[in-house]
């Protein structure tokens, strides 16, 4: 027996009014002075027990109408068993698992067919005046009733048409949307039913403090609410996922093949035979066969030339299983021609080799001064002009020997590198660092990787530093010996600025791939954001060492740079139902505003971008399809003036381990939830249980115990009346 | 406390001077009905009066008509030889007021205003307070002096302490040898058993017997309507009630009492007079005395 309106529980206390009035009414006397004190006592000895006994009956009489009043405004429900005595009206919401593992095939057809049949069949099971509301559960949920509904023929059907759209499903972002319709509706009794499939994943969030606030909310909103979740076992058949393909190392470009990873997972508890299918823009590139072990998860590794620069999809799928929403995804790669590169030089000259940059540049592009193709296009400024430039526009930047960072510009590059940039810092003789201190470290949550000192310069006596590099960092330097670490002992230098690492900037990301003399670090690396931070600690030029003249310069700045700059190629992946932010270069003189998307169903979006200088950007969240989108802001979507994005299905939906202990425990302690591990069980349950609101009986007592006060009093009353015979006539009159 | 200053409300501010207004509610018995409301036992002269019809043949001063011819009837004073004893009541219970004077006032003014009378007779009058036991007595006496010292006894008994009427009346009763009048004044609040053998003890001796109940109109009608404390009068005891719900049993009781008492009076040729205390004392002892009278007639 609970309450429907627990909130008026305490009145219960207002119970022990009468005593207490009593009580006080007892301590508030007249004092008397009587001389009959005998006859008076004799008087009161006869009946003094029974005033006892009817002051004892009148306080609990009113001490029951009070309570039998309270309860009754309180809305106690009982729940029988054995009767179907559905007293009070109920009103239903319906929570119907959306994700992909209901595709899943039972005896009786697809197990979301079976949970829409149930989800009917309760419908059917309502009363007039009765009314339901019905969610379906996905990586966002869907409400398919704008408000709750007392029709229900309308309702039947359009959860019979619903199209499942091959998410996983987060039912913690299920419970909040339940809980705001459950708290719309105005019924006194409400019920919940979760229908799905006793999968774990979904009730994936471990946050112990989500469950805290779903719990808060359910309290606050003050409902008493009967859950039911019923589930349906279902056989376990061979199944397995294939996870997107990512770039695996360095930016893409039309010069050299990229390689691309991906893993393919057995979610069968038996070995099984999977054929592995990949795509470049829809056409199979490639075919292999595998047999994975129960449980085992296999990385694959592709490699792929792009002929043409432009969007490109990747696809890796397996053929159909279990689930077939598992089966395929995709990337989408933003090939380029070249990669531009903006280089901001702090000592910037004409004369190329004097300036900071010049041996850098020549690295990358050993004809630049020619302005030829190659894998790069760099665009060197003074530090001066970099207002002026759109940074989205490159891939990388690269900020040599600043001596100053002036605050619209660190905005600036904190904003690139968030959204998915690359960028490399270099010291020399102009770097302050304690400017760069305060202007990029910030105590830790800028975009520098580490706090820096004062310059370290080597003495007359000592020997120049040699930079090493650790082992284990082959994707970024291939051409380094792989299998141990490496000292560059031809690399000589003489000075530098020693980089501290702490235990927060550890905390933070930041890593050191090369280290100097003392163990300080040569080049640090840092993720911001989406993007990606390094910091050289010494001088990309000839002024603080022989670093330019030494062979391995141009491999290591070449392998930098495409290793940045593939930070947001890499970038263009979302998990369906998440927000994608995406940014388009748009000339100031072009006034539109307009975003055009194209989304895996070949429709068309209009998107209004917000402008910022030269690029527009938009949060877009109608990413519910799986596939790739393509971004421009021409509708014709031209290969040099179009993005691509992908989006894929959580595969964690994939994992069918059945919900575990601990969350039934959790959702029966906060929900009072009722398991059942079929879902005709449940038919059983509403045979035989049903409950009855208890307020009318409540109010039946109120009365008959009013009406019991009234007449005790009145009759107490005519008991102390005086009748005119009572009064003796006086003898002396 | 003397008497004349007991009494001091504006109801009873006539009864200020008591032994005045005590001898001039006697007076006017005496002179206004030229006959003693007390029978004594002997007889002497004292003037003539006209035959009017009615008297007895037998009183005709049969040598007067020959002298006058007219007829004249002899009147004799009655000289008497009456003891009487006022048993005055000083228990706590009689300290009791519902209004200004208290039953024991009341019941001193009538006991002053009887001992007026009797000394007037020439009767011989002695007063006995008690509660549980023999206060003061007082041996009966006829003398003018007597009544100053009843009046001076009057003034300076104070009530108190509880009741025993059966015990003290008998003990009374046994030292009275010869028979006389009793006036007992109390307000009778024992058992009722207790008061009937008190005043059996009189009767058997043949004594003439008078009791004046003094009430107080509360003790009759029991008016309070709060939650109380009654408190006994010596202080002692407390009872908390809800009057209400103890009224009409009280009231039962109180009557019940009030009839035995009449009952017992009755059956033993007792003259038993209650008197309420918010009424005029004069009153109600003219109208008893008046009554008496024409009983005696």
């Amino acid at each position: 027996m609970s309450p429907l309106n627990p909130i008026l529980l305490p009145g219960l206390f207002l119970v022990g009014a009468p005593i207490i009035i009593h009580l006080i009414n007892r301590n508030r006397f007249e004092e008397v002075q009587w001389g009959a004190y005998q006859l008076l006592l004799t008087s009161f000895q006869v009946k003094a027990r029974r005033i006892r006994l009817q002051e004892i009956l009148l306080l609990l009489l009113r001490c029951l109408l009070l309570a039998f009043f309270i309860l009754a405004l309180c809305r106690y429900v009982i729940q029988y068993e054995g009767f179907n005595w559905t007293d009070p009206l109920t009103s239903n919401v319906i929570v119907i698992d959306g994700s992909y593992s209901m595709e899943r095939e039972t005896d009786e057809g697809p197990l979301l067919d079976k949970a829409k049949k149930k989800a009917n069949e309760i419908i059917d099971g309502l009363r007039k005046g009765e009314d339901v509301s019905v969610i379906v559960i996905g990586r966002t949920p869907e409400r398919l009733t704008t408000k709750p509904e007392f029709e229900f023929e309308d309702i039947k059907k359009e959860i019979l048409n619903h199209k499942l759209r091959g998410e996983a499903a987060d039912y913690v972002a299920g419970l909040d949307l339940t809980l705001k319709v459950l708290n719309e509706t105005k019924n006194p009794m409400r019920r919940l039913f979760i229908i799905s499939d006793l999968q774990n994943n979904g009730w994936r969030s471990r946050d112990t403090a989500k469950w805290a606030y779903l719990q808060a909310v359910m309290d606050s909103l003050e409902l008493k609410v009967n859950s039911y979740y019923l589930g349906q076992k279902v056989e376990s058949k061979a199944n397995f996922s294939v996870s997107p393909p990512r770039l695996q190392g360095v930016s893409v470009t039309i010069f050299e093949p990229a390689r691309f990873v991906f893993s393919v997972k057995n979610h069968h508890d038996a070995p099984d035979v999977v054929s592995i299918v990949i795509e470049k823009d829809g056409k199979e590139i490639d075919r292999r066969e595998r047999t994975l072990d129960p449980g085992e998860t296999r990385e694959e590794t592709f490699d792929v030339q792009f002929e043409k620069p432009g969007p490109h999809v990747l696809t890796a799928s397996v053929e159909t299983d279990f689930i077939p929403g598992d089966n395929r995804s995709f990337m989408a790669i933003n090939v380029v021609e070249e990669i531009p590169l903006l280089v901001i030089d702090g000592t910037y000259t004409e004369d190329f080799f004097r300036s900071s940059t010049g041996f850098f540049a020549a690295a990358l592009n050993p004809d630049v001064q020619k302005d030829s193709k190659t894998a790069f296009a760099i665009k060197r400024i003074a530090a001066k002009e970099a207002g002026n430039e759109s940074l989205s526009a490159y891939k990388a930047i690269v900020l040599a020997n600043l001596g100053a960072y002036p605050e619209s510009l660190v905005v600036a590059l904190e904003r690139y590198v968030d959204q998915g940039g690359g960028m490399l810092i270099s010291c020399g003789s102009q770097s302050q660092p304690n400017d760069m201190m305060k202007s990029l470290y910030k105590d830790g949550f800028g975009l520098l990787p580490a706090a820096l000192s004062s310059p370290r310069k080597m003495e007359r006596q000592e020997r120049p530093f040699s930079p090493f590099f650790p082992k284990g960092r082959s994707d970024i330097f291939p051409f380094l010996e792989a299998d141990e670490g490496q000292r560059l002992a031809e690399v000589l230098l003489r000075q530098f600025i020693p980089a501290d690492v702490t235990e927060e900037d550890l905390k933070h990301g930041t890593e050191v791939l090369a280290e100097l003399a003392d163990e300080k670090p040569f080049l640090l690396s840092r993720r911001f954001g989406k993007g990606r931070v390094m910091l050289c600690t010494t001088a990309f030029d000839m002024s603080w060492g022989n670093f330019p003249s030494q062979w391995v310069y141009v491999p290591l700045v070449n392998h930098l740079m495409l290793y940045l700059s593939a930070e947001n190629q890499n970038d263009h992946q979302v998990i369906q139902g998440d927000k994608y932010i995406l940014t388009l270069p748009a000339p100031e003189e072009n006034e539109q505003n307009t975003i055009y998307i194209r989304d895996p169903g070949d429709e068309l979006i209009e998107e209004e971008g917000n402008r910022d200088g030269k690029e527009l950007m938009l949060d877009f969240a109608e990413t519910r399809k799986a596939g790739v989108y393509l971004v421009s802001t021409d509708k014709e979507f031209p290969a040099d003036a179009t993005r691509a994005f992908a989006v894929n299905i959580d595969l964690s939906e994939s994992e069918l381990g059945p919900i575990e202990k601990d969350f039934r425990e959790l959702l029966t302690e906060g929900f009072e939830m009722k398991f059942f591990d079929e879902y005709d069980e449940y038919k059983k349950e509403e045979e035989e249980d049903g409950s009855i609101d208890l307020w009318r009986y409540f109010i039946l007592l109120t009365i008959i115990a009013l009406i019991g006060e009234s007449i005790f009093t009145a009759w107490i009353a005519s008991e102390q009346e005086i009748k005119p015979e009572d009064f003796k006539p006086v003898m002396s009159d | 406390m003397a008497v004349d200053t007991v009494v001091t409300s504006d109801d009873l501010a006539r009864f200020k001077r008591t032994e005045l207004i005590a001898r001039s509610v006697v007076e006017g018995f005496v002179s206004g009905l030229h006959k003693s409301p007390f029978k004594g036992f002997a007889l002497d002269f004292s003037h003539y009066r006209e035959y009017t019809r009615g008297d007895e043949v037998k009183h005709l001063d049969w040598s007067l008509y020959a002298r006058t011819d007219k007829y004249y009837v002899k009147q004799y004073d009655e000289f008497t030889v009456l003891k009487s004893h006022i048993l005055l009541d000083t228990s706590g219970s009689m300290n009791y007021t519902s209004g200004t004077v208290t039953k024991f006032d009341y019941a001193r003014f009538i006991a002053a205003v009887l001992t007026n009378l009797l000394i007037t007779q020439k009767d011989s009058v002695g007063l006995v307070t008690f509660d549980t036991e023999m206060r003061k007595y007082l041996p009966p006496k006829n003398t003018s002096s007597q009544l100053a010292r009843v009046m001076h006894d009057l003034s300076e008994v104070e009530p108190g302490g509880e009741t025993s009427l059966g015990g003290m009346l008998k003990q009374l009763a046994s030292s009275m040898k010869r028979r006389g009048l009793i006036i007992l004044i109390s307000d009778l609040f024992d058992l009722p058993g207790e008061i009937r053998g008190a005043l059996a003890h009189f009767a058997k001796r043949r004594h003439e017997i008078v009791v004046f109940r003094v009430l107080d109109e509360a003790e009759r009608t029991f008016p309070f309507k709060k939650f109380t404390k009654f408190v006994d009068m010596e202080g002692t005891e407390h009872l908390l009630a809800e009057p209400n719900r103890i009224r009409k049993e009280y009231m039962k009781r109180f009557n019940e009492l009030e009839r035995e008492i009449q009952e017992a009076c009755y059956s033993m040729a007792i003259d038993y007079v209650p008197v309420y205390t918010n009424r005029p004392p004069e009153y109600a002892l003219a109208k008893y005395l008046s009554l008496r009278m024409d009983r005696n007639k």
